[in-house]
């Protein structure tokens, strides 16, 4: 019998964003997200999850970016694109993600990674669906993906690096 | 909703950002247009309570309702020109 997936931690969870990084739903969600290594097992999960999940998707995304410039983790940057990519799959309003998207994007330039090979490679999961807010991103002018655009800034909290939304 | 109503300004910029839709908000309480509400005025969409911070929705609604216009059914009516806040 195959065993069923723990996705508990994609339960609604008000104020998750302001929680100090990172928590045991950022682990919890990034070890659920690992799995995620080919097209199959993407498309498995994005059917298995609740639709209303793209909000914890999204959120982790945001924190996934912080994470990986705080770590300068590649294995962080990825688990924010799977998620960032699942959350845009089950939304019907992709411009609540783009926020999210823009961090990745500026994560990977701050780590010295280039972005465009890791947004292909989680578009791809994805069947590389026409239209994809995640490679479409990349060809935005650099004065469109600049984060401040989308209200964030780079900062710091008590442990370190941290996206900060400022409205 | 409004895409396709004759004479009606609908924000749909691609690639959109929020600060160019601010833009456009600005734009249409300078001009005094009234709007149409594609979405309830609701906790849930105006506010990502997991994230913890207002949505793109909720902005648009606070902007407007700072520069003084009121709610009528599903429109925000701008307020008469001797009371627009800018």
């Amino acid at each position: 019998v195959k065993k069923l997936t723990d996705y508990s931690s994609l339960r609604s969870r008000p104020g998750y964003g302001l929680e100090a990084l990172p928590n045991a739903v950022d682990v919890q969600i990034r070890d659920l997200l690992r799995g995620v290594s080919n097209a199959e097992e993407f498309e498995r999960i994005a059917i298995e999850i609740p639709s209303e999940s793209w909000n914890m998707l999204s959120v982790f995304a945001q924190r996934a970016a912080s994470l990986a410039v705080r770590n300068r983790s590649v294995t962080d940057l990825r688990a924010g694109l799977v998620a960032v990519q699942l959350a845009l799959v089950l939304t019907d309003d992709y411009r609540e993600v783009l926020p999210a998207v823009s961090l990745l994007y500026r994560a990977a330039q701050l780590i010295d990674v280039d972005p465009a090979p890791e947004f292909h490679a989680v578009g791809a999961l994805a069947g590389n669906p026409p239209g994809n807010h995640l490679t479409q991103y990349l060809e935005r002018d650099i004065e469109i993906k600049r984060i401040e655009r989308m209200g964030f800034v780079e900062g710091a909290d008590d442990s370190g690096f941290k996206f900060v939304y400022t409205g | 909703v409004a895409r396709d109503w004759a004479g009606h300004d609908v924000f749909y910029r691609n690639p959109y950002d929020l600060e160019s839709n601010r833009q456009w908000v600005r734009q249409i309480i300078k001009n005094r247009q009234t709007v149409y509400l594609g979405s309830d005025i609701n906790p849930d969409n105006v506010y990502d309570f997991g994230a913890g911070r207002q949505r793109p929705f909720g902005v648009e609604v606070e902007m407007r309702q700072d520069a003084g216009y009121t709610q009528r059914g599903h429109y925000l009516i701008p307020p008469p020109v001797t009371e627009l806040r800018r």
